[in-house]
């Protein structure tokens, strides 16, 4: 901590993380299917559910060798952060609707869809919660963390479904 | 325990919290912090516990993952403690833990320390 700052500086977001923000990608349309899907994973709004599907997914994918186990921790943060806007933000903790779980890949990358059933968001929501008066609470950071820990992030069914993807360290390794 | 003390399935809740002086100790013991009803307990437990003239050291030395939320709560303990003059350092911070505060631009602003022995040392060092 630098105690020299002065208080206020602790809530402003730096110049990177409004970019981020001001650079999401937010889709109307469905979003592209890469390669096969590999899993999909359907279960209700609940954090236990939620973890088991992060744990399930990732374990899966680097033991396929698809990723690194330094990839694997920033990619669990980034899909417990995905999982958690889904259940809280998206289907408002109603643990009958469901969150569902998409592995796609083709021989060279990844993308994981995690959607839900709510009614979406604006790139104008993100920054109003990013940028408001409820920011130190923790909103907007998750769509921070979880753009800086993938090689993508885009956004689709206008906000419903995000797709985090990156690329296959085996496929980089025989590609 | 029940589901209503917002511990989940869980028996207890997944931290201690203890003291020495004025500083107050809250060992995190749950691997991955993402829970948000688990959030706020731990939150209202730390406001209770930590007083005007407390220091708070946060030890996630048992702590893989953490939420956006958990780190938004940190932030305001540690504005609050600013506020009052006192602070609120980490330890036991691992590697991509260290990566997520970089990315949320919290890295410069929370200190962290190897271990609790180690802040302890610092506070007695450099009291508030």
């Amino acid at each position: 901590m630098n105690a020299a700052l002065p208080p206020d500086r602790g809530q402003e977001p730096t110049p990177t993380q409004i970019a981020v923000i001001e650079n999401l990608l937010i889709s109307s349309d469905a979003p592209p299917q890469r390669g096969i899907r590999h899993l999909n994973l359907s279960f209700p709004s609940a954090f236990v559910h939620g973890d088991d599907a992060v744990t399930l997914v990732v374990g899966r994918m680097n033991s396929w060798n698809w990723i690194s186990q330094d990839q694997a921790d920033l990619l669990s943060h980034a899909l417990h952060e995905a999982v958690g806007n889904a259940v809280v933000h998206g289907n408002r903790g109603h643990i009958e609707i469901m969150v569902e779980v998409e592995l796609w890949a083709d021989g060279q990358h990844w993308d994981l869809h995690v959607s839900d059933q709510g009614k979406g968001f604006s790139q104008r929501d993100a920054l109003r919660a990013f940028r408001g008066r409820r920011r130190n609470l923790g909103n907007g950071r998750g769509l921070v963390i979880m753009a800086s820990s993938v090689e993508r992030m885009t956004f689709h069914h206008g906000g419903r479904t995000v797709v985090l993807g990156g690329r296959r360290v085996d496929g980089m390794r025989s590609g | 325990m029940s589901q209503q003390d917002g511990f989940g399935v869980l028996d207890q809740p997944p931290w201690t919290i203890s003291r020495r002086g004025s500083v107050v100790i809250a060992e995190i013991t749950l691997p991955r912090l993402f829970d948000p009803m688990l959030v706020d307990h731990l939150d209202r437990q730390l406001r209770t516990a930590v007083g005007a003239e407390d220091d708070l050291i946060l030890d996630l030395t048992r702590v893989r993952f953490l939420s956006s939320a958990m780190l938004g709560r940190m932030v305001m303990l540690w504005l609050a403690a600013q506020k009052r003059g006192r602070r609120v350092v980490l330890t036991g911070v691992n590697e991509t833990l260290s990566e997520i505060l970089r990315i949320a631009g919290l890295q410069e602003r929370v200190q962290a320390y190897a271990d609790v022995a180690t802040a302890l040392a610092t506070f007695a060092k450099h009291p508030s």
